[in-house]
């Protein structure tokens, strides 16, 4: 358990006044509330510890306790318990916050916090205990991992969340860092509110030769020069198997084609297909035998 | 294209449940950040636009942010949005050319 310097996170020293606190707080919160840096961890975390901070600071009695035990909390444990044996109680209060998409639960506080002031007393806007949204349950956020191949169909799977298993259906094109909202599978929610939301974030791992731009693929293919000059027929690699394609004569370098409908399913567009862009790079002859220079001399004397 | 289908609660429901002043949304509806649908002389709100609610209340309550602000934070949090969006797809594009 790690010793959390509170004056540190607000960005003060001991000496700090209420009102130097209550500024800092109210500076800090309006850098890192998780509203406003959405997909920011470490925005999260911060805001987290900056309220625990001030939950502890601006509370007179708790931040005596905090200066009297801070960095030898492990005897403020101690202490606690001997204020338990003698019938009293420790600190406490009503925990006011649940919030929506970034609410908090007690898991998430410090054990440094929990282990200092037990697991009330964390009130959101710290210090100034009004009526926030008890409402909507926790998010609870979860990743999935896919190959690309496996986007090809739409899937039944089966995670495990907690102790509890939900079968979801994935959409044929998911894209990689897209999530899917599954309703009523997050945390509980307070004063009978609904549940909160399964937030479940696609990482899609490409394991294939395929370039992948939302729906459509990309991808080279070598031709000799002699298909190129003359043209001919040539089989190719699709996601689904392989086609043969004809080479149209004096095909230049970097020629793209378009294979329609040979990408990935449009997500949520049922039996609407992507496509396949191929790149023909030509590749030169090396080696050249005494024959095949002097055609090729002989050649580029009639230009 | 299927336009996306819409669910409206009372706003009357929602402020009980979420402890949202009936005010807050009327004014959120006057700055238009939200639209409040008249019908037989109830107010309801799009189901869709619930969680930015509840964000615009959490920002209204814990920062102190006046309904200026709202709008203001809540345009820059959208352009955020569409420049991440925009971000990615050019990151798509930049990863053809690696």
């Amino acid at each position: 358990m790690e010793f959390i310097d509170y004056y540190k996170v607000l960005g003060l020293d001991k000496k700090a006044t209420a009102a130097d606190i209550k500024k800092a707080y109210r500076k800090l919160a309006r850098k890192l509330h998780p509203d406003l840096n959405p997909n920011d961890k470490e925005a999260q975390q911060k805001f987290q510890q900056l309220n625990e901070a001030n939950e502890v600071l601006s509370d007179p009695e708790k931040r005596k306790k905090y200066d009297q035990y801070g960095k030898d909390w492990q005897h403020a444990d101690a202490y606690e318990q001997a204020r338990q044996q003698q019938g009293s109680q420790g600190f406490g209060g009503q925990r006011t916050y649940s919030g929506g998409g970034q609410g908090f639960d007690d898991s998430q506080f410090s054990d440094f916090f929990e282990s200092m002031f037990g697991g009330g007393g964390f009130s959101r806007s710290g210090g100034n205990r009004r009526q926030t949204a008890q409402f909507k349950g926790q998010d609870l956020s979860a990743t999935l991992r896919l190959n690309l191949t496996d986007v090809l169909e739409s899937q039944k799977q089966t995670i495990s969340i907690g102790e509890k298993k939900i079968r979801i259906t994935i959409p044929a094109g998911v894209e990689d860092g897209q999530t899917l909202k599954i309703k009523g599978y997050g945390g509980e929610g307070m004063n009978g509110g609904p549940k909160g939301d399964l937030l479940i974030t696609f990482e899609i791992f490409n394991n294939t030769r395929f370039k992948r731009l939302e729906s459509d693929l990309y991808s080279t293919e070598e031709i000799s020069l002699y298909t190129a000059l003359l043209g001919g027929e040539i089989t190719v690699e699709t996601l689904t198997g392989k086609v043969k394609l004809n080479v149209k004569p004096e095909t230049q370098n970097d020629t793209k084609v378009k294979l329609k409908g040979k990408g990935l399913p449009k997500y949520k567009k049922e039996n609407q297909q992507g496509d396949l862009y191929i790149t023909y790079k030509i590749s030169l002859p090396k080696n050249l035998s005494a024959r095949e220079k002097e055609l090729f001399t002989e050649l580029s004397k009639l230009r | 294209m299927m336009a996306k289908e819409k669910n409206y609660i009372l706003v009357t429901h929602f402020c009980q449940h979420a402890n949202v002043e009936e005010d807050f949304i009327q004014n959120l509806n006057e700055y238009g950040l939200v639209l409040i649908e008249e019908r037989n002389t109830e107010s309801y709100i799009d189901e869709n636009d619930i969680s930015k609610i509840e964000k615009l209340f959490r920002l209204y309550k814990d920062l102190s942010i006046n309904y200026e602000g709202l709008d203001v934070i809540n345009q820059m949090l959208q352009r955020i949005q569409q420049m991440d969006r925009r971000m990615k797809l050019l990151q798509q594009k930049l990863n053809l050319y690696e």
